[in-house]
């Protein structure tokens, strides 16, 4: 990233921050302007209460008057010369929601007086940084009436939105957890969003604890979310050491006794004086854990997560430190703690991150599926080969066994009765006669039956081998060149074994009739594939030589040289068979469709 | 008898015996020196005669041409073995090369064959068929166990071609042409990868024999 973007991410940082921090300030500055009488308060601490007097003389107008209060913390009573008007019970002192909730009194007309009127708020707490009373106005009720709603919608409304949307977060989460234990950045997730919306609301709604105990109990409540928040980030930013997990439990369980020891052990008083002390300590680590984490994540990766997760917690620690310097007594305590508007930031920018990879896991499983389905159906389809290949090797192993006992039969039997016929007619001197050219054949057929069988044997070529071979011997016998041309076939070009058998027949017994009878000098045989002129393919056979041809009337006397029995092969194999005269000598072709 | 070669007929049928015997005979390059019913008169032929080539029948009434090839080849290590086989199968012809045979002859032949398939194999030269090339792939070219693979008895890449080119059905020509050498070296080759078959064959017969106990083990030397 150049230095140029990064100046620019810089900037933009910034922008977000000064931004949301505005928002909050901003939403809590609109306040009523000249249509009211600012109240100056006299304060005065009276044992365990404040009280703040104040004095005026009610406005001539007719309309109904009222006191506005943008902000108060603690139990109130007000009342108007002497008389109680409106009475108020809260009992927390730390920062939280119901801390500092504005007031409207209207001041019945009966009770005021022409001249002075003395207004006074009681506050039924000591005096301490934390009790305070935000700025106060007179006027027209229905003047300020919309100013206290606008403000009850910031304090009050707003409030119990942001807890109710993160307590529904936090219930999402849970699902997730629960049933993705081992995925505990869900779990850390439902802490973060509990903690921070219990800490906000336990005080809306308060149990009937002493003050003290639920401070100690507001204490531990924020010590927990900003510990599950930083480790949430931590989880979301980097893979935690084993060290930085043994520090935060250090943090956690030290921060949670050093609360309750000092809620033990202290008075009312001094657990008032310690708490923002206490307060302060809880927000320096959340300081600690933003610069040694966010900060450093962001200047390593410069990206948009690193970007989101500084910027939210950025805010959020900013808004503490309002709120420490309040409780502090170092900035007037008129708007109130900012600490519930600072918190949404980091609550969505984490739970955008936790959805985002959520989402991803989802999407990553999904794929994985999808290739484990991929796969399986490969695995199930190669399963489904290998079990075919294993069926047909078994059919031709049985075949195979079957062809080697025919073999072994017929080699002792049939096979070698023909070779003894054969030789006692050679040896009678009978081997040329149409006896012996008849035995002769038998045995060819016999073999040509046998070399169609071998189930190993698939490329025509290799089937065509054998044949080759003895044709290659009548032809030397009868002084004939023999040549053989497979150039075109291809080395794996296979005929079903039931057109094998026809189509060795049909060759041998072309060539066979050749060299017996065509006192050829030169055998050509030649296989091809071809494509007709349909476009379907068909084998091209042509057994050429260049003897004397066929006789004039050959053609019209089928079955002079067995052209009828080839005929008929032909035609069993749906193919075509005719001769033609070649200049010299004579053509076979035979077209086969495949 | 300079210049002419000494061929011995093994045959038990008599017809055929006779066929190949006056077809050897009508080789002036060719002398008959005897013709065998049975291994019995095949070792006296053979022992007083020492023929440079033997035409063998496999299945003979007294006992297996494998065997009496085996025997007599290791008696004369220069004589070359023929097996007349009815189909050329490769059940017959691998038996037989496994014995040491290097060459094979269909019973049928013509005498003119006959003197041709002799004169080849008295020049270094074997046939081959498709299928015997296949089961040599198979068994010479992937030893199952190193043990067992003598290197005298592996392929060599040469002959490894030439056994592809044949169990795919290429005549010696078409393969003399493809890998640029003489039809008589391809012969050659084929001679060679029989001979390995045989080699691997004797060594495969006393490992399996070592196996089953038959003969003591060569290393510890003692009976088993």
């Amino acid at each position: 990233m150049s230095w140029v973007s990064r100046g620019w991410s810089l900037l933009r940082l910034n922008a977000f921050i000064a931004a949301v921090l505005l928002a909050i300030a901003l939403l809590h500055r609109l306040g009523p302007g000249d249509e009211a009488q600012r109240v100056q308060w006299l304060a005065q601490s009276q044992g365990e209460s404040m009280r703040y007097q104040s004095q005026f003389e009610a406005a001539p107008s007719s309309a109904a008057q009222a006191l506005y209060i943008e902000s108060l913390s603690g139990s109130i009573r007000v009342s108007l010369n002497g008389s109680l008007l409106a009475e108020r019970r809260s009992k927390a002192e730390v920062p939280a929601l119901g801390g500092s909730q504005p007031l409207l009194v209207p001041l019945p007309r009966a009770l005021l007086y022409a001249g002075d009127n003395r207004l006074l708020v009681e506050q039924a707490s000591p005096h301490s940084t934390s009790t305070f009373i935000g700025a106060s106005y007179l006027g027209n009720e229905a003047d300020l009436a919309p100013h206290f709603t606008q403000r009850q919608l910031l304090k009050h409304t707003l409030l119990i939105g942001i807890i109710i949307a993160t307590l529904v977060l936090a219930s999402l989460s849970l699902t997730l957890w629960l049933r993705r234990r081992h995925e505990k950045i869900y779990g850390w997730h439902v802490l973060t969003c509990l903690t921070g919306s219990l800490y906000c609301a336990l005080p809306l709604n308060p149990f009937a604890l002493p003050s003290l105990w639920l401070d100690a109990l507001l204490l531990l409540l924020f010590l927990w979310f900003v510990v599950a928040a930083a480790w949430l980030g931590l989880c979301l930013a980097v893979t935690p050491q084993p060290k930085t997990w043994q520090r935060t439990r250090l943090i956690v369980w030290g921060g949670s006794a050093v609360i309750l020891v000092t809620a033990l052990v202290c008075t009312a008083t001094q657990f008032r004086s310690a708490l923002p002390w206490l307060y302060m300590s809880i927000i320096a680590v959340g300081a600690y854990t933003t610069s040694t984490v966010f900060w450093r994540q962001y200047f390593l990766r410069w990206d948009g997560t690193a970007f989101w997760m500084l910027g939210a917690v950025m805010c959020i620690c900013l808004v503490a430190l309002h709120d420490g310097a309040l409780l502090l007594g170092l900035i007037a305590p008129d708007d109130g703690f900012w600490l519930a508007y600072g918190a949404p930031p980091p609550i969505i920018v984490f739970t955008a991150l936790l959805l985002r990879r959520f989402v991803s896991a989802l999407t990553e499983a999904e794929s994985l599926n999808r290739e484990l389905e991929q796969r399986v159906a490969a695995r199930e389809a190669q399963i489904a080969s290998s079990y075919q290949a294993l069926q047909r090797a078994e059919s031709e192993r049985v075949v195979s066994a079957e062809r080697e006992r025919l073999f072994g039969d017929l080699h002792d039997g049939l096979g070698g009765t023909l070779v003894a016929t054969l030789s006692r007619l050679s040896n009678e001197g009978a081997g040329d006669t149409p006896v012996a050219q008849g035995v002769q054949s038998a045995l060819e057929d016999l073999r040509l039956t046998l070399d169609s069988l071998n189930p190993e044997e698939r490329s025509l070529r290799a089937v065509l081998a054998p044949l080759r071979e003895r044709l290659a011997n009548a032809c030397a016998d009868a002084g004939m060149t023999l040549r053989f041309d497979l150039s075109q076939l291809g080395d794996d070009f296979e005929l079903p074994k039931s057109q094998t058998l026809h189509l060795l027949r049909i060759v041998q017994e072309a060539a066979m009739n050749a060299v017996r009878h065509a006192r050829a000098r030169t055998l050509q045989i030649r296989l091809e594939r071809q494509r007709s002129v349909t476009g379907a393919a068909v084998l091209e056979v042509c057994v050429d030589d260049d003897g004397c041809g066929l006789p004039a009337t050959g053609a019209d006397r089928p079955g002079h040289y067995g052209l009828a029995t080839l005929r008929r092969r032909a035609a069993q194999l749906q193919g075509h068979v005719e001769w033609l005269p070649l200049q010299p000598g004579t053509r076979l072709y035979l077209r086969l469709p495949l | 008898m300079a210049g002419t070669s000494r061929v011995l007929v093994v045959e038990d049928e008599a017809q055929t015996r006779e066929r190949l015997a006056r077809a050897v005979s009508a080789d002036p390059l060719l002398r008959l020196c005897g013709a065998a019913a049975n291994c019995a008169e095949a070792r006296v032929l053979f022992a007083e005669h020492r023929p440079q080539a033997v035409l063998i029948d496999l299945g003979l009434p007294d006992g297996s041409g494998a065997t009496l090839i085996q025997e007599l080849s290791a008696l004369a290590p220069e004589t070359l073995f023929m097996v007349i086989t009815v189909f050329g199968d490769e059940a017959h012809v691998v038996e037989a090369i496994k014995a040491g045979a290097s060459s094979y002859l269909l019973k049928d032949a013509s005498a003119l064959k006959v003197a041709r398939a002799i004169h080849e194999m008295l020049a270094g030269g074997s046939p081959i068929s498709p299928g015997v090339a296949r089961y040599l792939l198979q068994r010479l070219q992937t030893p199952v166990e190193p043990k067992r693979a003598e290197p005298s008895a592996q392929l060599s890449s040469r002959e490894r071609d030439v056994l592809g080119l044949v169990a795919k059905g290429y005549a010696y020509q078409e393969i003399g042409d493809a890998l640029d050498v003489s039809v008589n070296t391809v012969g050659s080759h084929v001679k060679q990868i029989y001979r390995k078959l045989a080699v691997s064959s004797r060594g495969e017969a006393v490992y399996e024999a070592v196996q089953q106990g038959l003969i003591s083990d060569l290393s510890s030397g003692r009976p088993h």
